[in-house]
């Protein structure tokens, strides 16, 4: 059972649904004047999302649990209103970085409640491994360099390796692909740290769901108000940066990867890894420049200004001694970033991205190529 | 899917050769007499079938009821017949995109062929098929129902007919993975994009505090951590097993066989280190420790390791059908060769194998589905297999055969009906 403070900081869990009808408030109620409190917090929740804000540890005093509580469903219920595809993915992320903030704060316990609830339940792990638990002949160095912070109890979760699958989707890297896990008969064994990152993914997810639904919007001025700075700020955020000015490279002649990348980049959908670094090497070799480059990045809902600035000056060779080369088909496909492949990506010779673009700005004729 | 048209001889332009005419009719009389028996709901999937002499699929086929799906066969007696791996709300809208927004779920399939084995070619067909059935039941046992837990009893294996065998898996928890979940499960059977990294993370070794000088190594973690670490270790076992019987020459070649086979690019002569280092420099102390500690400490360079264990992964894991491109696994969408059909390269019967007798099941015995009835044919080219029992040394000439043996010379463009 989580207790008050805990069901206000995973205000998605379906306790804290049921509490806040509890309540028996209507939209209205939290909408009018008297609880600006509430709607304040809903707005600053949002803000703090385009912001890319790091989550703040709670300075809350007496009462403010509830106006936490409650801001959660009218903080959807506002952005839901403003439609807006970057606005829901960013307030996503962060509601889900939250999560994550306070589930590593929590007990192994509470974090397996939670888990359960979000489709990623524990199960009895395999017999034979229970006896060995703990008993490693070598010491992980990773791990023993590195030490948790909180509260760290180790031990192994198990989880049905479909739950793992479909949580992991969005996760990138090899160390979330299937193949390198510890897989025994249809368990997956995580660490706690990892279990938390599936759940944030599992609860991004649920706060995401039935966003996009366009609600009819009450006549209430208040609400209007917020609406109508929040679509500024969104559109501030955007046009900080500017709608991607390509510059000097042509669109068409792009191969089917980068195209995929920079579309999921413009959609503010989270990029992997080692797609992200593609894309960078790729378009500095084509032209762009960093400035150019940074633009594209600035929609991505996990985006700080400062870091993505640095990441992309690093990889152009702006701030470090090395630039670094565009990557190769080869590294392209293990790394699972070699997106929709088509019949020019399938000529033996073609073993680079940059290789594409160079063909494609040759040849005018492209309508053969197409098929795949 | 790879259909061919099977190229036969014409007596006119708009006759049809007597090879096809002889074909299409097996498959009549063969349906005539045996119903196939519609697979679990039906209702909900798209069926696919291609004709005798047609050039290209009828698809987005639907069926209502059981008796709709036999009166087809008996009438249509397809030349190969697919129904689709989804479950669709309407299975017989059109165009795709539409029917997919319909999509329920899908079964989840694995294709074992023996196209992918590199000496195919030089291979005959029992071969082909005895050295695919080997995959398959390590496919099923250590990956299916091992490594992966699925269920049995919702686990179907089956004879596919052509050249191999298909498993599908209908177990609720799978249903609804998408194709890029369905990567990840194809990525682990075939060990692609496996990390030695992550599973064997490096760590410090012999670290002098006075000095701040060590060496690294790798964590080998302990067998029972699972998954691509235990593979490993066992796929170890056994191929140290088979090559411990070796001299050094046919060491290097095997171990080259199974580089090529899993595409790694290797020497002959960095194989020849490989092995010398554990069989031939040490006086066999090397091999006894590779053999009895899963640390592969008898390496001096970590490339040597790191190739040596590239190659344990491509002996241990799973060759599936276009694995790298586009395995049936991962497409949602696709058809699949309907259990209980005729395949019409072959005239064998796609038909479900007990998972347990898979060792007793002979395609070319257990598989045939047409009569025995004599047929006159014309042999082209010398020809020689075991079909139901007997073996046949066929000369090229004139010569009277059973049914099933002349659809498979026919069907193979071996034999002409004479």
């Amino acid at each position: 059972m989580l207790d008050k403070n805990q069901i206000s900081r995973y205000p998605f869990l379906k306790e804290a649904k049921e509490r806040v009808r509890g309540m028996n408030l209507t939209l209205d109620d939290m909408l009018s004047p008297e609880n600006t409190i509430i709607q304040e917090r809903a707005l600053s929740r949002i803000e703090e999302a385009v912001d890319g804000k790091d989550i703040q540890p709670e300075t809350r005093g007496v009462g403010e649990v509830e106006t936490d509580l409650l801001s959660y469903p009218v903080a959807r219920f506002i952005v839901a209103s403003v439609g807006d595809k970057h606005l829901i993915k960013w307030f996503s992320h962060h509601e889900g970085e939250r999560a994550k903030f306070f589930l590593h704060r929590e007990d192994m316990d509470t974090v397996k409640d939670i888990g359960r609830e979000l489709g990623l339940p524990e199960n009895e792990g395999p017999a034979d491994m229970k006896a060995k638990e703990g008993k490693k002949r070598f010491p992980d160095v990773k791990r023993s360099l590195h030490r948790e912070r909180s509260g760290s109890e180790t031990g192994t979760i198990w989880i049905s390796f479909t739950d793992f699958l479909v949580s992991r989707k969005n996760i990138s890297g090899p160390d979330w692909n299937l193949v390198n896990q510890k897989l025994v008969g249809g368990l997956v064994g995580v660490e706690r740290k990892s279990y938390i990152r599936l759940i944030q993914e599992r609860a991004k997810e649920k706060v995401e769901e039935g966003l996009d639904g366009h609600p009819p919007i009450p006549n209430n001025i208040r609400l209007k108000e917020m609406i109508t700075s929040l679509k500024l700020k969104v559109e501030g955020r955007r046009k900080k940066y500017s709608p991607t000015e390509l510059g000097k490279m042509t669109i068409t002649r792009l191969p089917p990867c980068m195209r995929q990348i920079l579309g999921m980049s413009q959609a503010g959908e989270n990029i992997p890894h080692h797609a992200r670094f593609a894309l960078v090497t790729f378009l500095n070799a084509v032209g762009m420049s960093s400035e150019e480059i940074f633009k594209i990045f600035t929609t991505a809902p996990d985006f700080k200004e400062d870091i993505v600035r640095y990441q992309v000056e690093h990889i152009t060779g702006g701030s470090s001694a090395t630039s670094y080369h565009a990557p190769s088909c080869d590294t392209m496909k293990s790394g699972g970033v070699c997106f929709n492949p088509d019949g020019l990506c399938g000529k033996e010779w073609l073993n680079t991205p940059l290789y594409y673009y160079k063909i494609k700005g040759k040849k005018r004729s492209t309508s053969q190529e197409n098929a795949s | 899917m790879r259909l061919v048209d099977p190229h036969m001889r014409r007596s006119g332009d708009n006759e049809v050769s007597r090879e096809l005419r002889f074909m299409s009719g097996c498959f009549r009389d063969h349906y005539r007499r045996e119903h196939v028996i519609p697979p679990y709901r039906f209702t909900r999937r798209e069926w696919g079938f291609f004709p005798f002499g047609g050039k290209m699929m009828f698809r987005h086929i639907g069926f209502l009821k059981q008796e709709e799906v036999d009166s087809f066969f008996r009438e249509s007696a397809p030349m190969h017949a697919y129904y689709s791996v989804a479950y669709y709300g309407d299975p017989v809208l059109q165009p795709m995109g539409e029917k997919f927004k319909t999509w329920m779920g899908s079964d989840l399939i694995f294709d074992l062929d023996a196209d992918h084995l590199p000496e195919a070619d030089s291979m005959t067909y029992p071969e082909q098929l005895a050295e695919v059935k080997e995959e398959v039941k390590r496919l099923l046992f250590e990956f299916i129902l091992g490594d992966l837990g699925l269920p049995e009893e919702h686990t179907y294996l089956h004879f596919s007919g052509g050249r191999g065998y298909h498993v599908h898996v209908r177990s609720p928890e799978v249903m609804t993975l998408d194709s890029r979940d369905r990567r990840q499960i194809v990525d682990y059977i075939t060990g692609r994009n496996l990390d030695f990294e992550v599973l064997f993370p490096p760590k410090v070794k012999d670290y002098n505090p006075k000095y701040h000088s060590y060496k690294m190594t790798r964590n080998f973690r302990i067998r029972d951590f699972g998954g691509w670490v235990k593979r490993i270790y066992e796929g170890k076992d056994a191929l140290m097993k088979e090559l411990e019987s070796m001299e050094r020459k046919n060491q290097i070649t095997h171990l080259m066989k199974i580089a090529s086979d899993g595409k790694i690019k290797v020497g002959e002569q960095a194989l020849g280190t490989i092995v010398d280092k554990i069989f031939w420099e040490s006086k066999g102390k090397s091999a006894t420790r590779v053999n009895e500690s899963d640390i592969f400490d008898v390496f001096p360079m970590p490339h040597q390791l790191e190739t040596f264990l590239n190659i344990v992964v491509a002996f241990s894991s799973i060759h599936l059908k276009g694995e790298t491109d586009e395995p049936v696994t991962t497409d949602i969408k696709r058809l699949i060769r309907c259990p209980g059909s005729l395949h019409g390269k072959t005239g064998l019967k796609v038909i479900e194998i007990d998972k347990h007798s898979i060792d007793d099941f002979d395609p070319l015995v257990n598989a045939i589905a047409l009569s025995d009835d004599p047929v006159n044919v014309d042999v082209q080219e010398p020809f020689s297999m075991s079909m139901n029992g007997t073996d046949w040394n066929l000369e090229p000439g004139p010569v009277t055969v059973p049914k099933y043996l002349a659809y498979f010379l026919v069907a193979r463009r071996l034999a002409l009906i004479s």
